[in-house]
């Protein structure tokens, strides 16, 4: 150990608070028993937190590193060495605020010991060799960004220029080939975002010289976002509070611009006095292009830049004719979604990323608008809303998100649990500016946000100043608004209870809640029902576990009975007892999802005898469903979701049930967002299942092509139903036809949005349907262009 | 040691909040049977089945749905109940369809509040009948027996069974 080590500060490498999370590090300690602290993790420890604040100054903590990377003697095994550069590039790829600093400590590094230099370049290289190879273009870009700023200490930086190069002419060459060839966008998108980086490596005229040739050749990729963009954008209508553009098209005339001050674009901190003078230089080996790149997506959806903090007064974002905005919005989701593995340190870095840029880049934490509004010199961009509006962009991204919504929110609570009055302020901006434009945005956007923000309140004692919106209350019940207090109020209660939500509002919003101190009564079995004795037998005789038969006995009467009395059930007999019993297996199921579920398993025999698949049966039963929960229709989605899982009722009658069976007004409900969702889902799942046990055992399998068609049915169910007229009655008014034209229009356009790829094939039976309707015309051509 | 318990060396930049908790390490490094060690370690490394702790005595199951299935959909649920007075004791058993989504509930839920309380998931080797049941002498979690605090949400202060 060098002396060099031992002297204050450094002794703990001033990072203690990692100690906790160096699980491998322990372990290494544990069994080796050594005096010191073993390589590996000291390394890990000193360089995963470079740059971060904390109790030494960037300089400090640069110059420890690099003197502790050139002091280190790696075992001849090469198996340490390895590891700790995969950690290195591992590091840049999941959080690329790091680079910079990382990067210039090797090059620090390097100049005090040259096969420091030696051993990395080849290293990194060779990763990113790999990386070109399996098509992987995000991780290339970030990659090639800790190449391109290691490259002052090597000889021939111009392979990297020759590399981008020969990228975006195989990109160029594919898109002509075909116009949607993913790989295409994906390298374009890749030279794009690096060339704001080259000059910044190295000022060197040469750089700029190739930051200009590489512009010029990116225009004639031609990149024209498609006419599907407007498919993406979450604001609907011409009254969206911004233009949202694709991130590409918006970048090009940034680069111009960029191009025009000469490249110069100072974000990073000042290193040039800890940079070394004379340092030896190494060879970048050759890195080969294929000949026909790759990448291992079927689809990649353009990506929209999406804002959420929108000042008159003062911008505390990037405005979007500078680059800022593109490359910190890039560099921070690579961040949040390279991260996800661990949602505390997403959280963590996002809220100081600032610090590892030039000081003065952005204004300081915590800043009140207020404040900000006052600032005559200096930055007004806010980091928190940076940060905040990235994860955001994240969460509402259409047509869905990189990973499942609820990282996002997670992500969210976590910055909210860290600095609660740096980040709750900047929420409650975002969720109003959402909320104030509802009537605007897409549906899927809208619950998108009750989800979020129910989740989101979940976890902070439900509190939000909900008098703000109370005068909403007397809106249209079709407004998107009083949709969305009344949604927001639902998804509360499903992760809580009434009794809880009632302490956390006024009384004007009670009307949402619901009452669960009973159990929803089996009215079938009261006193004064027609046929209660029947049912109160049936019950009976299924707790009493009765044969099939002696239940159908039970039902026979019913159907006797009701014809005797010549009521309006013996119209439809069967439809009664089906009733009757699904409601039954409900009753007794009501205790829990787990009775529930056991109960369906129990009746299951005469459940299927009772709902073929012909005619409305199974419709019916969805219906009996949503009758018995129809207070509570979070437990209904369940019930039927069990039901749709054990064959009971397929997909397709769900979906006719939500678009044709239900009063129009019910398209508002929450539940007919999920149970959609989730039956096309099921459809597909169940497709999935039949190719892989296609030629397998088993009689009751039904086949692909049968499964197919029933998926294609139910697109043509959307289209056609949504596509009708809205029934115009006596009890709507013209404001409440117009929202229901607004919901299923919304409905529609999210739906063939995010199926797009599943009804592909569809374009000629929905043509058959004879539409005439411009708008959803439209919306089908648009989404053959995605 | 029978098996790798951790990876070597940790080339990620943080830790993986997808990986079974210490508890679960330390008993897999406890058992002295090693074939039976490797096969428990083959059953965590294969579980689509969490364990979930801290939860409210009032907490039901419909809640744990909504919550856990914003990580994929569920398969399962079985409520922790107290050995003696069958009423839910505090923890339960989540089971995915798949074992990317119990991976992503670990990471995206662990630690985050249902019902106000923070919960703790943890990779399982897979439910067996019994496991449903509290295993301390009063019926219902060990841990509740133990405990010195009030705690409204757990049947008020620990009760010991001597």
């Amino acid at each position: 150990m060098s002396e060099r080590e031992k002297s204050p500060p450094y002794r703990d490498g001033g990072n203690k608070r990692r100690r906790d999370s160096d699980g491998a590090g322990d372990n290494y300690r544990r069994h080796g028993r050594r005096s010191s602290p073993a390589l590996f993790p000291r390394l890990r420890k000193l360089f995963s937190c470079l740059g971060e604040p904390g109790r030494f100054t960037l300089v400090e903590s640069l110059d420890h590193c690099s003197r502790s990377l050139a002091d280190a003697e790696f075992p001849e095994d090469n198996e340490i060495k390895d590891a700790f550069f995969t950690l290195l590039c591992n590091t840049v790829i999941e959080q690329p605020i790091k680079t910079f600093s990382i990067a210039v400590s090797i090059l620090v590094a390097n100049g005090l010991q040259s096969t420091v230099g030696e051993a990395i370049i080849p290293f990194v290289t060779g990763k990113l060799q790999e990386l070109i190879d399996a098509g992987e273009w995000n991780n290339v870009k970030l990659l090639f960004r800790f190449l391109l700023f290691l490259s002052p200490m090597t000889t021939n930086p111009d392979v990297l220029y020759d590399l981008l190069d020969s990228l975006l002419t195989k990109a160029i060459e594919l898109k002509e080939k075909s116009s949607k060839s993913v790989a295409a966008y994906e390298i374009y998108r890749l030279v794009l975002l690096t060339i704001p980086y080259i000059a910044i490596a190295d000022p060197a005229d040469a750089h700029k010289e190739w930051s200009a040739a590489l512009l010029d050749k990116a225009k004639t990729f031609n990149y024209a976002s498609s006419k599907s963009s407007e498919l993406l954008n979450p604001f609907v209508d011409e009254e969206a509070p911004y233009k949202v553009s694709d991130t590409l098209d918006l970048l090009l005339p940034q680069l111009e611009a960029l191009k025009e001050k000469d490249w110069e674009l100072n974000i990073l901190h000042d290193y040039s006095q800890i940079l070394p003078s004379e340092f030896e230089k190494h060879e970048i080996p050759a890195i080969t292009v294929p000949g026909e790149p790759i990448s291992p997506k079927t689809f990649v959806a353009p990506e929209m830049y999406l804002k959420f903090f929108i000042n008159p007064q003062v911008e505390t974002t990037p405005p979007l004719d500078t680059v800022e905005s593109v490359i910190f919005r890039d560099m921070l989701t690579d961040l949040l979604i390279n991260l996800n593995f661990n949602r505390q340190e997403a959280a963590r870095q996002l809220l100081w990323f600032d610090a590892f840029f030039r000081t003065g880049l952005f204004c300081k934490a915590e800043t009140s608008l207020e404040k900000i509004a006052q600032i005559k010199n200096g930055s007004t961009w806010k980091p928190e809303d940076v940060a905040v509006e990235t994860v955001l962009a994240g969460l509402f991204k259409l047509p869905k998100s990189d990973l499942r919504p609820v990282y996002f929110h997670s992500v969210l609570i976590e910055a909210c649990m860290i600095a609660p009055h740096a980040v709750a302020p900047v929420l409650g901006r975002a969720i109003r500016f959402l909320y104030g434009n509802l009537e605007h945005l897409d549906v899927q956007t809208m619950y998108l946000l009750a989800d979020w923000f129910a989740h989101h309140l979940s976890n902070f004692s439900f509190t939000w100043r909900w008098k703000e919106w109370i005068e909403d209350l007397s809106l249209n019940e079709l407004h998107p608004k009083y949709v969305f207090i009344r949604e927001l109020i639902g998804k509360e209660l499903r992760l809580s209870f009434p009794q809880r939500i009632k302490e956390t509002f006024s009384e004007e919003f009670e009307k949402f809640l619901y009452n669960d101190e009973d159990l929803p009564p089996f009215t079938f079995a009261e006193p004064d029902a027609p046929y209660s004795e029947e049912a109160l037998s049936l019950i009976q005789k299924l707790r009493e576990r009765a044969a099939p038969e002696v239940l159908e006995e039970i039902l026979d009467r019913i159907k006797e009975k009701a014809a005797d009395a010549g009521e309006a059930d013996a119209e439809d007999p069967d439809k009664l007892v089906r009733e009757i019993y699904v409601t039954a297996i409900a009753h007794l199921g009501a205790r829990s999802l787990s009775h529930a579920e056991s109960w369906i398993e129990r009746g299951l025999p005469l459940l299927k005898k009772l709902c073929p698949a012909e005619g409305s049966a199974q419709r019916e039963a969805v219906a009996a469903v949503f009758a018995f929960w129809h207070e509570q229709t979070g437990t209904a989605v369940q019930v039927v979701k069990k039901l749709m899982n054990q064959g009971v009722i397929s997909p397709q009658s769900v979906v006719e049930w939500i678009l044709i069976d239900i009063e129009p007004v019910a398209l508002t409900r929450g539940h007919s967002w999920e149970l959609l969702g989730f039956a096309i889902d099921k459809a597909k799942w169940l497709i999935d299942q039949a190719k892989l046990s296609d030629g397998g055992e088993g009689a009751d399998h039904r086949s692909v092509d049968e499964l197919t068609e029933q998926l294609k049915q139910i697109f043509v169910s959307i289209v056609r139903e949504l596509s009708r007229p809205v029934p115009s009655s006596d009890s709507m008014d013209d404001e409440t036809l117009r929202w229901l034209r607004w919901w299923r229009e919304g409905f529609l356009r999210a739906f063939l949005r995010n199926y797009h790829e599943d009804y592909k094939e569809l374009e000629e039976p929905l043509k058959n349907l004879g539409l005439t309707d411009v708008f959803i015309l439209s919306i089908i051509e648009q989404t053959s262009d995605l | 040691m029978s098996t790798e318990l951790r990876p070597r060396y940790l080339v990620n930049s943080a830790v993986r909040l997808d990986a079974p908790s210490l508890y679960v390490e330390k008993k897999l490094r406890m058992n002295s049977d090693r074939e039976d060690a490797d096969f428990q370690r083959k059953l965590i490394d294969e579980s689509t089945t969490l364990y979930v702790g801290n939860l409210s005595f009032y907490t039901t199951e419909e809640q744990i749905m909504e919550l856990f299935s914003k990580v994929g959909e569920v398969k399962k649920i079985i409520m922790g109940l107290d050995r003696f007075s069958k009423t839910p004791c505090g923890f339960c058993f989540v089971e995915y369809y798949t074992r990317e989504d119990a991976l992503a509930c670990m990471k995206y839920i662990n630690k985050s509040r249902l019902d106000e309380r923070e919960i703790r998931t943890d990779i399982d080797p897979g439910f067996k009948e019994g496991r449903q049941f509290g295993r301390g002498k009063s019926g219902g979690q060990i841990r509740d027996e133990f405990r010195d605090n009030y705690d409204p949400g757990r049947g008020g202060y620990g009760r010991r069974v001597d």
